[in-house]
């Protein structure tokens, strides 16, 4: 965890200037366990020099991943750290949060970044795949500015957005795009999403982070549409798509079949072999724990229809007709086989 | 009813948020307490004209009254029927998709449905004088506007044959019937009074997993076949093109895993003696079922209403989405045989808002603008 930002505010409860106030919000690791899972609006102020102390936190993750995967088989495992960009809560972030540690927004955030590098680096040694979580570089349009409530022009959200990309992609220095995969969604709150950015016109932004996968929201209904934007925006060569194809967004679980139209679209787009299938955000906290399995279950079956379609069944006439399709269920239900 | 042949029309499925202080009327009324019968009545008038307009400037082009005065899309019958009582204590269904998470509670609320209505006696009229209230109220709140069509929704036998516990008639199919025989006066007065029709058959879907999560697919087939002949009998004399059919799997954010596939039951939902078959289309567990379309011949003339707007949460769909849902039926059906919908209302249950009423009214905006989006893509 990155030291010297302590939070002003959290959940609510005042705390004094200096961060302290409240004894349990004084432990800076509270304050991002905070900030991070509850995605507060809540300001945060720089109280000295930021540096990485989690050395022994991350290590036990690391042991807790290393531990639960012995005994079975995986394609790879991923382990997911926060982007620099998010620990700053809002865009539109300004001096008297910073200063005077730091002169600019610009050393702020790199110096965030570069604090956070030390995790993205132990993550990537241990073998695993880094997530990073990067919301900001989406939501940053729709959050207001934490102390004036107005939200940023286009332009601004662009910068703001930019410049947490220009931070992040030093803190990934040395490690190899293939071990990265960078997350972003529009927030996870079960609202309206009206004010979201268009993907249109941030994925320019997002493609120069230095990752091989993005994993972007894509099965909500705010953003289904958005598998469209791969017809003009060409994937660079290399890179993989993770759409979410399954929703934190309703306890309803999908459909299999939906989650395969789904998969089908992006991989007609950017290529078979460039999907992998994800989910829109993390499933933690949003929805019945239970309900979080059974669209796991739903999303792998899915992923299993649209592989029998994109290899096996590719060019195989569909099965049925519209005369005889009906008349076959009905005989396939009358012998049980449905 | 009128075909979308020059733009994709839009409704929705018949219920809207009740304003706060008529639903406190309406909360009332419902348990049982005394009440100013003069000042609910003159409130429901206001709150039809109100959400009729309402509906107006969102765009939709085929309009309800909202269901303003009834306490729930079906239990209101109690009101107007005879034989049936509204009984406590009657455990709730537990249906087999909530089964599979016992600890699961539905983001539901709501209390106006927790009794359950009983037949004890006969069905027949008890007050035939509160439908048409319904339709004069509705007939003078279109009087200052002027919406391509005004449809009024109303429950069909078979939802009462799920809904009521039958103590009275000897099987299901006698209660069925009778219902079917009483209901039908409520049906001919709405098309008489130059309204669509809508019938809400909610339990030809989703009664498979709520009410008869032990039958087979086979059996539960036989069990809606019936409930649709029953329909068919009490719209004898009613032309089908007055008719829309609504049907869907529960209006709640629930697992809906075990829901019936569509494919599974079109064929007998076709059977239905309806111009238009109303069917959800948007929320994930059904999203995918327009090419249940591909593979059925629809009866000539028949419309389509795909729900392209759900009704079980708060975000709002983009209308790009929203369009992109549209163009898939029309490019089965024909554009001029899809008019777009929601899943299902937004106050089935007077008192149950899962979708916030302002929000609810964005998500009526954003079902026009989608349709306006798939029209240029249909028509250029």
């Amino acid at each position: 965890m990155p030291s010297g930002v302590h939070l002003k505010y959290c959940l609510g409860l005042p705390v004094d200037e200096e961060g302290g106030g409240a004894g349990f919000l004084t432990g800076i690791d509270f304050g991002f366990v905070c900030c991070y899972f509850v995605g507060c609006l809540l300001p945060l102020a720089c109280t000295g020099p930021i540096r990485y102390i989690g050395w022994e936190a991350i290590q036990t993750e690391i042991a807790n991943s290393k531990a639960a995967l012995e005994g079975v088989e995986v394609d790879e495992a991923f382990m997911c750290s926060v982007s620099s960009g998010w620990l700053v809560p809002g865009c539109g972030f300004r001096e008297a949060d910073f200063q005077p540690h730091y002169k600019t927004e610009e050393e702020f955030f790199f110096a965030l970044a570069e604090a956070m590098s030390e995790e993205y680096r132990a993550i990537v040694d241990a073998g695993f795949v880094l997530q990073v979580d990067d919301p900001r570089v989406l939501s940053g349009w729709d959050v207001p500015h934490p102390r004036t409530g107005a939200h940023l022009t286009f332009e601004e959200y662009r910068q703001e957005a930019q410049l947490r990309v220009d931070a992040l992609n030093p803190a990934l220095r040395g490690i190899p795009e293939d071990r990265v995969r960078h997350h972003m969604c529009w927030s996870s709150w079960k609202g309206p999403h009206t004010v979201d950015v268009p993907l249109k016109n941030a994925i320019d932004i997002v493609l120069k982070v230095h990752a091989q996968a993005f994993s972007i929201e894509a099965a909500n209904v705010r953003h289904e549409h958005e598998w469209k934007v791969w017809q003009d925006v060409q994937l660079p060569e290399g890179k993989i798509l993770i759409p979410g194809v399954i929703a934190h967004a309703t306890n309803l679980v999908e459909h299999p079949e939906l989650v395969a139209d789904r998969l089908v679209r992006y991989a007609n787009l950017v290529g078979r072999e460039n999907v992998i299938a994800g989910t829109d955000c993390g499933l933690g906290g949003r929805l019945h724990p239970e309900i979080v399995w059974a669209k796991f279950q739903a999303m792998t079956e899915g992923a299993r229809l649209a592989t029998d379609r994109l290899w096996r069944r590719r060019g195989v006439q569909r099965v049925g007709s519209r005369e005889s399709g009906l008349q076959s269920r009905v005989a396939q239900a009358k012998e049980g086989r449905l | 009813m009128k075909h979308s042949t020059h733009r994709i029309l839009t409704t929705h499925a018949g219920s809207l948020a009740r304003p706060a202080d008529l639903l406190e009327m309406v909360r009332i009324k419902e348990v049982g307490q005394p009440y100013d019968h003069e000042a609910f009545a003159a409130r429901v008038r206001t709150a039809v004209a109100e959400v009729v307009g309402k509906q107006i400037d969102a765009g939709v082009d085929v309009v309800s009254d909202g269901e303003q005065g009834k306490p729930g899309f079906a239990n209101y019958v109690k009101d107007r029927l005879t034989g049936l009582i509204a009984r406590e204590g009657v455990p709730p269904r537990v249906s087999s998709d909530q089964a599979d998470f016992p600890d699961f509670q539905p983001p539901e609320g709501g209390t106006l449905n927790a009794r359950r209505m009983v037949c004890i006696g006969p069905i027949g009229w008890k007050d035939k004088a509160a439908g048409q209230t319904e339709i004069d109220n509705f007939k003078a709140a279109l009087q200052a506007v002027q919406p391509v069509e005004a449809f009024l929704p109303t429950v069909s036998p078979g939802t009462l044959a799920q809904n009521v516990i039958n103590e009275y008639y000897k099987d299901e199919e006698a209660f069925l019937f009778a219902v079917a025989d009483v209901m039908q006066e409520e049906y001919h007065a709405i098309v008489q009074a130059g309204f669509l029709l809508q019938i809400d058959s909610p339990d030809l879907a989703m009664g498979w997993h709520t009410q008869f999560p032990d039958k087979t697919l086979e059996e539960f087939r036989t069990i809606i076949a019936l409930r649709v002949e029953a329909l068919n009998h009490a719209l004898a004399g009613i032309p089908p093109e007055q008719v829309r059919h609504h049907i869907c799997w529960g209006n709640g954010e629930r697992p809906h895993h075990r829901d019936v596939e569509l494919k599974h039951i079109i064929d007998i939902l076709l059977h239905a003696r309806a111009g238009a078959l109303y069917v959800e289309g948007a929320n994930p567990r059904h999203g995918h079922e327009w090419k249940v379309f591909r593979d059925i011949q629809l009866p000539e003339g028949m419309i389509v209403i795909p729900g392209v707007i759900d009704t079980k949460t708060n975000i709002i769909e983009h209308p790009e989405l929203v369009a992109d849902r549209i163009v898939n039926y029309a490019k089965v059906v024909g554009r001029e045989n899809v008019i777009a919908g929601t899943d299902c209302g937004f106050g089935t249950s007077a008192d149950r808002t899962r979708v916030a009423p302002s929000i609810s009214w964005a998500k009526l905006q954003a079902l026009t603008e989608g349709a306006r989006l798939a029209s240029e893509q249909l028509w250029g």
